[in-house]
């Protein structure tokens, strides 16, 4: 947990302080993402969690010790930190770079090197074929994955995350926000996250504090960011497309429904007619409920050839991970012309599927239930 | 010619080993002042300032190297030691300076994130600036290695020996041969030295660039 309690930062020659008697508390395990126009005070509160700027009055703490009570290096080394710019040692390998503090804290060679490998495949980097580059051989996702990697490297409690998937192409921001959502699924860090875009913020946080001039303007979860805002500059900073940003604040994992028939690969085609009357599509698995396809039932009958079923399984182009967003789920739609997509569970297993109906019927009842 | 084999092959080895010992104690002692000297010069406290001494040392560069060896006499007499001082001196400038450039040119978001994971100050001295700015201070020690390896010939005149003795017996005598000899192999002695600092940079880069 950590709490801010009446912090003020002013800086010589500013006519304003850059952070003005802030109040505030990070509940454990949560994503705090604080957001704002540039030179709102939002990066300055980041940094002065682990004292890289120390704050000029007020009190934080983290777990109810003022962090002044630390030593400056001390509180850092349990303080997990990502930049935009990642900030990687270029004269260290990606061993070497995630290896840093853990080492400092005095791990002995062979615990590092199982948690370097460790970490590097939760992060979705192969060990054995990274671990040894440096870090000009990656690409820029590879080296925001490394950097969060460092970051983890001590199981720090807390993180502090600045823009950390600023600096990346669309299509690898996205998907290390998701990849990121679900480690900290398992992980639960208490998380400071700093970024411009409200988009990622509505997406990334479990609360969201904008802040405007140094001051704290609203504190709240993402919904209640999005359809209550407190004043005017709330509700402009949210945008006038609302509606559209609410799709990056649901997972397909609450909306998705396994209202589909489901049939065994090779299995007896009674089956085929049994759903002939109810369903018109059925989906096709194996027998460890990994996708198969899907069938077409009434071709299937039409063409008389029951026995056969199997000859007419068609693949899906596209599934979806039940932690993608609404939104995903949308794009995913529209780029392959599809109106229903199966969404698989971590091991690759079916578990549903969604519709543009359901996404529809259930973005209108969210927008309801919450502005009344 | 026999008389040019001969020199090569009794007085010239003495003499370029003179050579090389008064070039290496002089440069690794100008190694050991100037590099500490440009580490401190880019710390907090003493940044604002490092202008102004760069500027001092600057303008002792521009004192012409005979002179230099000229104030040495004075003050230290004549002999191998005030040779050496003085060539240390004259070897610190590009050395501290490069120093400086190459800590002050590495990117602040390698050493913010150095800081924010929890290094030292020391620890992000000895393991984040001074090997990212190890190139550039490699190439402040090869100017420095090419400049004293020449002002050494010069140091000749307070008694320093070395290829300065072949180069100022040929002036003194109207020989020369042995003042081309010596000249020609105190070229080619910077060239080792420039080509063997060289060496290493290629390594690292090879390495991680």
């Amino acid at each position: 947990m950590i709490k801010i309690e009446g912090v003020s930062k002013y800086y010589k020659g500013m006519d304003r302080p850059a952070v003005s008697k802030l109040d505030l508390e990070i509940k454990e395990g949560e994503i705090c993402v604080f957001v704002g126009p540039s030179g709102c005070g939002k990066t300055t509160t980041m940094k002065m969690i682990n004292r890289i700027i120390e704050p000029t009055n007020g009190i934080i703490s983290i777990d109810g010790k003022n962090i002044l009570e630390f030593d400056a290096d001390e509180l850092r080394l349990g303080i997990g930190y990502v930049i935009q710019k990642v900030g990687l040692f270029p004269h260290y390998t990606v061993f070497e770079n995630i290896a840093v503090v853990p080492k400092l804290k005095g791990w002995k060679e062979d615990k590092v090197m199982s948690r370097v490998r460790e970490l590097l495949d939760v992060v979705d980097l192969d060990p054995d074929e990274n671990m040894y580059k440096y870090p000009n051989q990656l690409s820029g996702g590879q080296k925001q994955r490394v950097g969060v990697a460092r970051a983890m490297a001590a199981n720090p409690s807390v993180m502090l995350m600045d823009e950390p998937f600023g600096a990346v192409d669309p299509i690898t921001r996205n998907q290390l926000q998701n990849e990121f959502l679900a480690l900290q699924k398992k992980v639960k860090m208490t998380i400071c996250f700093v970024t411009h875009d409200i988009d990622e913020a509505i997406k990334m946080g479990d609360k969201i504090a904008i802040m405007n001039n140094g001051k704290l303007v609203q504190y709240d979860t993402p919904e209640n960011i999005l359809f209550s805002p407190i004043n005017e500059f709330v509700e402009e900073f949210v945008g006038s497309d609302r509606a559209l940003k609410v799709l990056n604040l649901l997972r397909v994992s609450s909306i998705m429904e396994a209202y589909m028939p489901t049939i065994r690969y090779g299995s007896d085609s009674s089956q085929i007619n049994e759903f002939y009357n109810n369903s018109n599509f059925a989906i096709v698995l194996n027998d460890d409920n990994k996708l198969q396809g899907y069938i077409d039932i009434n071709r299937i009958v039409e063409k008389k050839n029951v026995e056969k079923w199997c000859d007419y399984i068609r693949t899906y182009d596209i599934c979806l991970g039940i932690d993608s967003t609404l939104k995903d789920a949308m794009v995913a739609m529209l780029e392959n012309d599809m109106k229903t997509i199966p969404v698989l569970d971590d091991e690759k297993k079916y578990i549903g599927v969604v519709n543009f109906d359901m996404i529809k019927s259930h973005v209108g009842r969210e927008y309801e239930t919450t502005i009344e | 010619m026999n008389e040019i084999i001969n020199i090569l092959l009794y007085d010239a080895p003495e003499l370029v080993l003179q050579h090389l010992i008064i070039v290496t104690i002089a440069l690794t002692s100008a190694i050991f002042l100037a590099v500490p000297l440009g580490v401190l010069l880019t710390r907090e406290k003493l940044k604002p300032y490092s202008n102004k001494i760069i500027a001092i040392l600057n303008t002792a560069q521009g004192v012409p190297s005979l002179a230099v060896i000229a104030i040495f006499l004075k003050f230290l007499g004549i002999g191998y030691f005030p040779s050496i001082v003085a060539l240390c001196l004259y070897g610190l400038l590009p050395i501290a300076q490069n120093t400086i450039a190459g800590i002050s040119n590495i990117d602040p978001d390698i050493l913010e994130s150095a800081k924010g994971i929890g290094l030292s100050k020391n620890k992000v001295l000895i393991d984040v600036e001074l090997p990212l700015a190890f190139p550039v201070i490699i190439a402040g020690i090869q100017t420095s290695a090419v400049l004293i390896v020449g002002t050494a010939a010069i140091a000749q005149l307070i008694g320093a020996g070395g290829l300065g003795k072949l180069i100022f017996t040929g002036i003194s005598q109207f020989r020369p041969e042995l003042t081309i000899i010596g000249a020609i192999l105190s070229a080619l002695m910077a060239i080792v030295f420039d080509r063997g600092l060289g060496s290493i940079n290629k390594r690292i880069e090879k390495k991680y660039k």
